[in-house]
Formats: structure tokens, sequence, C-alpha cells
């Protein structure tokens, strides 16, 4: 598959380890029942790519570690260059030097997400600066101009394995969901940065559409749904997208998706592969995941 | 050789942080009308060089290696009048703590000064890393040719510039003369002795008659007509020199940037084309 890699440029962008936030004293659930549960931010320690989506008692937990900017514009550089797959290196504190990868964005905080090795995550305190060598933005297939890639380093791209059959982008899914089940996120100006949700709230589509087994890192299909220039529904149209952090209990909220690839006409097909996720091309799932 | 008066030209040092990436609207609008979103300004840019194409990439005013800024507007006017293309830039604290690299533009609008260092020293270097310069040029002249005005240029890369002065004209090897109708963003500005102006790419006939597909960052170019004395206008007769310090862009109205070096009113000044008029051939990138 031929891109225009050689024509992207590559800008160092970095955020600090952002503290963990609590959005309490209660949250109120979908079924009107208040909840506490540990929410965004920090280091998570035992939430990992690779792990179970709706595994957790916890709200949008963010695997692995998050990092923001204080200043809101830098944040929206950051938030924006940084693409999933990009390699993220720790540039202070006691964990210096080590390396890690880009798994998501987190829309609303605006967060970027990143996978280290437990070693790394234990020695990361709050406000160590990571740097992400960004790469990316304006990724496009040569063979498919209609479809946009957003957020995707182009490496990654290439461990994904895509085939293009008939004019048409194979890529191999983990699950096929329906535009009904699309929430929060919805409507944002842009789908180059941060992420939407898929709603897990209806327990027979939850089950009918394997919600259950959808683990952080899975590739998913997004049916109908547009992304090219923020999202919306779109009949014909698909998004390809990576699934960031886990599910939730608030209305309109579950698994958050950062989008890669779309198209507002059918050129994207899924191919059902429980084994597509980003922790398998990236060599990061832990035993056993 | 030319007789300049930098002897009694000041060096100071001045200053500013590796500058991070700002991103307000997630989009661009292309002069089609379509919204882009694409790597623009600041950062350390790791894979695009003084020496490079400045149009062909997948990006908009994308800044060679490091972009630097103060956060304080007062001191970053002084960074940005005062830094001049040539002058050296040292790391002073992070990893590439030392190393040594150049300035090689300015960047209105987002106020930054750009500065060239080597591969490693980009690769080891952390965004808040700061670059202190040694600023030396602001009121450099020629002595032979008075109604000159020299900016935003180190002296010591003044005199490897090959510059000849004939019958009272000052020539000068450009890679690229232009016409006063591509100048775009940035006319109007009060002064050039901080940041730049953009040569307009969008009319595809002007881009192949001037060879805008083969500027290079760090190109030295002439601006015909182009007065850029006490800001930035058009005036029969007057010459610009200036270097290519940013890439293209796709907003209407924009593209490479140029950097003042040279202005007269008058004509006294000679574009001598020459495709190795680059910053890459004189501060041994």
């Amino acid at each position: 598959m031929q891109t225009n890699s050689d024509r992207l440029v590559q800008i160092a962008v970095a955020g600090q380890v952002a503290f963990a936030r609590s959005y309490g004293p209660w949250e109120i659930s979908q079924g009107g029942k208040a909840f506490m549960y540990p929410s965004v931010g920090g280091i998570s320690y035992n939430a990992k790519i690779g792990d179970l989506a709706s595994g957790f008692q916890a709200d949008h937990a963010e695997p692995g570690v998050t990092i923001r900017r204080k200043d809101n514009l830098e944040n929206g550089g950051l938030n924006t260059l940084a693409c999933v797959g990009n390699t993220a290196t720790v540039s202070s504190g006691d964990a210096k030097g080590a390396r890690g990868y880009v798994t998501g964005k987190h829309g609303g905080v605006e967060h970027v997400l990143i996978w280290f090795d437990q070693d790394t995550l234990e020695k990361l305190g709050p406000d160590d600066t990571i740097q992400i060598k960004s790469w990316g933005t304006g990724l496009a297939i040569d063979e498919m101009p209609d479809i946009q890639c957003k957020n995707l380093d182009p490496d990654l791209l290439a461990k994904m394995n895509l085939h293009i059959r008939s004019g048409v982008l194979e890529v191999p899914v983990a699950a096929t969901v329906p535009a009904q089940l699309m929430g929060s996120g919805m409507g944002s100006a842009t789908a180059h940065r941060g992420d939407y949700d898929i709603m897990t709230a209806d327990i027979q589509a939850y089950s009918k559409y394997g919600l259950d087994k959808l683990r952080l890192g899975d590739i998913v299909l997004l049916q109908d749904c547009d992304t090219t220039f923020g999202r919306g529904y779109l009949e014909g149209a698909a998004t390809i997208g990576v699934i960031v952090h886990s599910d939730c209990l608030l209305a309109g909220h579950g698994p958050g998706v950062t989008t890669l690839l779309t198209c507002k006409t059918p050129k994207i097909r899924g191919i059902q592969d429980s084994k597509a996720n980003i922790g398998s091309y990236l060599g990061i799932l832990r035993e056993g995941n | 050789m030319l007789t300049t008066n930098k002897e009694q030209l000041v060096q100071l040092a001045v200053s500013g942080p590796v500058a991070h990436s700002k991103v307000r609207s997630p989009y661009r609008i292309k002069t089609s009308g379509m919204p882009v979103t694409l790597p623009g300004t600041g950062g350390i840019t790791y894979n695009v060089r003084i020496g490079d194409l400045a149009c062909g990439w997948v990006a908009d005013h994308v800044e060679p290696g490091v972009s630097i800024r103060n956060s304080d507007d007062t001191e970053n006017a002084g960074l940005n009048t005062l830094a001049c293309v040539g002058n050296t830039a040292t790391v002073i604290n992070g990893e590439a703590k030392g190393a040594k690299g150049y300035v090689t533009g300015k960047h209105g609008g987002i106020e930054h000064v750009l500065a060239w260092f080597d591969q490693k020293t980009l690769e080891s270097m952390a965004i808040g890393d700061k670059i202190q310069i040694r600023a030396w040029g602001t009121g450099l002249k020629i002595q032979e040719v008075p109604e000159i005005t020299v900016m935003n240029l180190d002296p010591e890369l003044l005199e490897k510039m090959n510059l000849k002065i004939v019958d009272g004209i000052l020539e000068v090897p450009v890679t690229a003369i232009l016409p006063p109708y591509l100048m775009g963003s940035g006319i109007g500005a009060a002064t050039c002795h901080t940041g730049d102006y953009d040569i307009m790419t969008a009319d595809p006939d002007a881009f192949r008659e001037y060879g805008l597909d083969k500027l290079r960052l760090g190109d030295i170019v002439l601006l015909q007509d182009c007065d850029n004395q006490y800001g930035r206008g058009y005036l029969k007769g007057a010459v610009s020199v200036g270097v290519v310090v940013h890439s293209d862009c796709v907003i209407t109205g924009h593209g490479p940037g140029v950097t003042t070096l040279f202005t007269c009113k008058r004509p006294l000044i000679r574009g001598i084309k020459d495709t190795e008029a680059n910053l890459i051939a004189w501060l041994s990138l």
C-alpha cells in the first residue's frame, strides 16, 4: 500500500502526566443510581491495552499514562498532532529515556494516552514530561483518495494488514458497531482529536454486537458513521477507530473510539478478526491478552 | 571585500525556550474552500531542514529545525528583533546542552525565531529546552552603499554571501527573482526587523514561471519592486533580498515566508541567478 508518508512532517510535541480527576462526590448512572468510581487521568497501573473495555469498576478509565498541557492552545497542538502508534519518550524524572507508544486521544478532557511497560509506569510521577515524535497528520493512501486517515502513525498503518480489493479497503476489525450505538462526542467539530463513545446501556445490543468482548486497543468499524469533518450519521459512510478508554455507567457514554480511517462512501469493509488490536500490532500486549 | 560597520555593532545574548505547537481551530481553509487539518508551526521539526524543498510537504507554515519563543511578549519582541540570520545559537540546558547551531529566520505573526541544529542535537532536545543566541547585526551597514538597509543579518554571514559592488550597485546571488504581486501575508507590518512575509503559491502559472516548485528553505531570493525599509509595501524600483524561512502553506495569501536581509527604495540591488544561493552553502550546515 502506497502512502504519502515521505512528505509528512515529524514534529516534537510534549505534555505532562495529568493528575487523576474526580467528578464526584457522585456521578449518576444511566439507571439513576449514584456511583463513585475512579475516572480519567493519572497513571493506570493495571488497566492496559488488551484488557476488556468493560472489565473495570471505573468511569472512562484511561489505560497507561495520560498526558496534557496546561496551556489550552498548546494542548490543542499536542492533541491534534499526536497520532496512535507514534513513539513517546519520557523526558524528565526517574523514568527518563523510557520509550512507549501513543494509544489514543480522549476528547472532552483532551488527554493523549500512552503505553509504557510496567517498570516505567512504576517509576513515573505526576508532572513528568513525555515527548512524542508526532507523525501522521495528513496521511493519505495513494490508491484510496476518498478515504481520510486521521490520528494514525504511518508505520502502524503498515502493520494493520490492510488490503485493497476491487476499490474497497479491507480492514481487520474486532467488532462492527451500528450507528445508533454511537454517543458522547457526536457533533464535535473534528475527529482529528478526541474520541466518541460506544453506548453500552442497551443490554440486547451489548451482547448482539459483542461489546462484552471489546478490548482496549481493539480496531472497530463504525457503520454509517462519517467522521471526515466532525462526527455524524451518514448512510453508507464508515469509520475505523481504536478503543481508547474503558466503559462507564453514564447515559450516552461507553468505550471511546478515536478515528483512524473514515470515508463518506462505502469504500471501507471490515474483516472480522478478534485479534485486530493495536497492542498486537505494536507488540505491547501483556501475557494472556 | 565590502566594508561594514561590524566593529561598532553590539553583541547581546537573547534567548528563548523551544516552543510547543499551538492549535486553536482544527481546520485551515484551503484556497479551494476545502477544510484540512495539518501540522504547522512550532516544536522541534525532525525531518524538514534548511536546503529541503519549501513546497510539497503535507503541512502548513512548517518551520525547519527548532522554533523558539518567550512567553513574555515584550521579551519575545527583544528576541525577535535582535536575533539575526546566521547568529550562533547554543543550547544552554537539557540533554543537548552546549550544542551549537545557527539562526535561520524569523517567523512573523507567531513571532518565532528559527534555529538550525544537527540531527543528533534535534533528537536529544526536549520542548522547553532553552536556546541562547549571540545577537549581532542589528544596525549593520555596508559603507560603500549607504542607501541600502541591512536587516536581520549576521555580519559574518554577509561576508560569505559573495556580494559585489559593480558601478554602485550591490550584486547579490539569489535563486529566484519574484514579482511584487506574489507577495502576500505580512504586507503592511510595521517593521521588517522581525518576522517575514509570504510568497503566494496558489496561482499555478506563476508557480511554474517563477520556479517556486524548486524553492528551498534557506534560499536567498530577490523581491522586485518591494520596499521593506519601514514596513512592507509596493514601491516601483525598490528591491528587497531575503531568505526563505518556512514551508509553503494551503491558506489563501500565504506561502513560503521571506525574512528581509537587504532593502533599498531605489534600484541599487541586483540579483545574480545562482542555484547555490542558500544558507546551507555558507553556514556549513
